[in-house]
């Protein structure tokens, strides 16, 4: 497991992960923050002995030998974290990218000689059933329709896991100034990006003295975390401020739009440093369900999430969940293993 | 109101492009002062002195707003889009139907019809209205159907309960003289795919209007394949095929020959192409999304976003790409990033 010694992106390969991170458009600051606290999740004391406890009494030869991860165009982190679970289990690892991020997988792939990267086209079926053939687990990341199309082809003597559409808020109860810098934090973290990112803020304050607040705290860190609009995400951006506007209010810093509104209920936004602010009115995260990935919270707030499986954290943490997070609920290594009984060893 | 309307009724009887610029500006004017929603928009976008300057209201607007300028009257007329894939549907409310009554019939008969306004035989695989009342498609072949068609010899085979392929494809084995078939691609593909039979052999002279694209469908065809198609089994050559261009939010439609055609606008709407990122016009034959300005919205807005993505031509006229990707829920990804890089 030679991706535990990346404690610099300085030099190669962490270097190269930094790069293929920004031609994924992400900036330089905005990727070298976002590696570093998944490198530091990893190298926080304790980290790997917590998530390995969830082996203790499994029987080794349930481990499976070779990992097929899809990376269905995810952050560089989530593909990073996964490919490392399964190297915890001491498997060979395949990562099959999204079309047009081979760049980030081969990336990966220099950090560890058991990681290899399987580009191809996801429009060829041929090398899709190839690579689901050859690996006993299967790990996929992204849409739910991408999730079921890739669960459809898999056997049934083979294990799938999947984390697919999820969403994440905050909510604020009389914040203090730092809390706001730390939600800013959270804000413009991989610029927005990912289903730990807050699409919504809720908060027991109006909507419009909220969001002035916000964007103050905002306008002071974004220029430390440079943001280029990009063509491919600039409809939706401006499909979402139109409505914005057009329902309520928009208020915009140098690089973040906040669309306020009176109507507490979750929007969903596209990203890219867009987020609502809304009133928490009839605590509508519960709405959410399980849905509901992350709630940030400011400390003196009081909401609390309908579904268990929700990450409660605070501020400024979001987007820098722990090694031993139960992603989407479930735990990290069990997963992955092959059937009790199965074995091909 | 009533003024303006008149002016825009003498418009579409006898378009002078040199007026286009000035009652573009008091449509618009007007839909900001009566449209709440939308004078909300220009207000945050910062106003405009001409009407090339006023902002794109998205076509998702329609889903979440009522775009009207009038109070809501039981005699409405309302639309929805019958054809997308996700998400919830459009509608637009249209108070008055006079501006979109005389605007559909010249275009339509100088592209789909030759110029030739006799009645003919008609087969359509669009729904007629009463079949499916909030369909503006359906309302316009309905309404054109009703001057153009020769209603003892015509025929309706879409409804609600799906395509009666066996009754299509016998009507149009039954044809003697010259026929307008009227379909989306996708249900011409469908009655295709469940051809079963002899072909058809339309006769010299009849036409095809084609309209609605795949739109994210399963099944789809690219465009030199579906005019084999339709060459094999109707007969018809490539020249035969008009592709029609027009959406529930707009009153007007354009028109061009084939199926991947080059569309040309009527007088009273002005097609354009933007950068996503700019809002920019984009140079001929760069692909940007098409944007309009249908002048004879007038109790809606005007300046409308699509969300296809198209060029223009040297000529001005609109040539689609399919659509934009669309705004979705986030998985644990990229959102916006991932539209173009599907694992």
């Amino acid at each position: 497991m030679s991706l535990l010694d990346l404690d610099r992106l300085d030099n190669e390969p962490g270097a190269r992960l930094v790069a293929e991170s920004r031609a994924m458009g992400f900036s330089e600051a905005v990727a070298r923050r976002g590696l570093e606290a998944e490198l530091q999740a990893w190298s926080a004391p304790g980290a790997l002995e917590r998530v390995r406890e969830e082996l203790t009494g499994v029987d080794p030869e349930r481990y499976p030998q070779e990992v097929l991860i899809i990376g269905a165009a995810t952050l560089p982190v989530s593909t990073l974290r996964a490919c490392l679970m399964a190297r915890l289990l001491g498997a060979r690892v395949r990562l099959k990218p999204a079309s047009g991020l081979d760049g980030l997988a081969h990336a990966i792939a220099a950090t560890d000689d058991a990681i290899t990267a399987d580009c191809f086209s996801s429009t060829d079926p041929e090398s899709l059933e190839r690579a689901l053939g050859s690996v006993e687990t299967i790990v996929a990341l992204g849409s739910d329709e991408t999730l079921l199309s890739i669960q459809r082809r898999v056997q049934p003597h083979q294990t799938f896991v999947g984390y697919g559409h999820r969403v994440s808020a905050a909510h604020l109860s009389q914040p203090d100034p730092n809390e706001l810098d730390d939600l800013a934090q959270d804000l413009l973290a991989w610029d927005g990006h990912g289903c730990l990112s807050p699409q919504v803020i809720w908060t027991d304050d109006a909507p419009e003295a909220t969001g002035r607040a916000v964007l103050e705290a905002v306008a002071r860190a974004e220029h430390h975390l440079p943001f280029t609009p990009r063509p491919e995400m600039a409809h939706a951006h401006f499909i979402a401020e139109a409505l914005g506007a057009m329902g309520g209010k928009v208020l915009k810093s140098a690089t973040c739009t906040l669309v306020l509104s009176d109507d507490p209920a979750f929007m969903p936004t596209p990203g890219g440093r867009l987020v609502h602010v809304l009133p928490d009115r009839g605590a509508p995260w519960r709405d959410l369900g399980e849905t509901l990935s992350t709630l940030g919270q400011s400390r003196r707030s009081q909401a609390s999430p309908s579904h268990e499986t929700t990450r409660r954290c605070a501020l400024g943490q979001m987007q820098r969940p722990p090694l031993d997070w139960p992603h989407d609920g479930h735990p990290n290594l069990l997963p992955m293993l092959r059937p009790a009984g199965s074995s091909s060893r | 109101m009533a003024e303006l309307r008149g002016e825009l009724l003498g418009f579409i009887a006898s378009p002078n492009a040199d007026r286009f610029d000035g009652l573009a500006l008091r449509v618009a004017q007007r839909q900001v002062e009566t449209i709440e929603a939308y004078g909300r928009w220009v207000d945050h976008r910062g106003g405009f002195d001409h009407w090339t300057e006023v902002p794109w209201v998205p076509t998702e607007a329609f889903r979440r707003f009522d775009l009207c300028s009038e109070s809501p009257q039981g005699t409405d007329t309302i639309f929805e889009p019958s054809g997308t894939t996700t998400g919830s549907p459009g509608r637009r409310r249209a108070p008055d139907m006079r501006l979109y009554e005389a605007a559909m019939d010249r275009p339509f008969v100088d592209a789909v019809l030759g110029g030739d306004a006799s009645r003919k035989a008609w087969v359509s695989l669009i729904p007629e209205s009463t079949e499916l009342p909030t369909s503006s498609l359906s309302h316009m072949v309905s309404s054109l159907a009703s001057r153009y068609a020769d209603l003892e010899h015509s025929s309706w085979h879409l409804r609600r309960g799906g395509l009666d392929v066996e009754r299509a494809a016998e009507a149009l084995r039954a044809t003697e003289g010259p026929t307008v078939v009227l379909a989306t691609s996708f249900a011409l593909l469908n009655l295709f795919d469940a051809w079963q039979g002899e072909d058809a052999r339309l006769a010299q002279g009849s036409r095809l209007m084609l309209t609605g694209g795949f739109k994210g469908r399963s099944r789809t065809l690219d465009a030199a394949d579906l005019e084999r198609l339709i060459e094999a089994r109707l007969g018809l050559p490539p020249e035969a095929i008009i592709g029609e261009y027009g959406m529930t939010e707009w009153t007007s439609q354009a028109y061009g020959h084939g199926v991947a055609p080059a569309l040309q606008a009527p007088p009273w709407l002005r097609l354009r192409v933007i950068d996503p990122l700019t809002l920019q016009d984009v140079a001929p034959g760069q692909v940007g999304l098409v944007a309009a300005f249908d002048l004879l919205n007038l109790e809606n807005v005007s300046a409308v976003l699509t969300s296809d993505l198209g060029s223009l031509d040297e000529q001005g006229r609109l040539r689609l790409h399919g659509r934009a990707p669309s705004a979705r829920p986030r998985g644990c990804g990229l959102t916006a990033l991932d539209w173009g890089t599907q694992a």
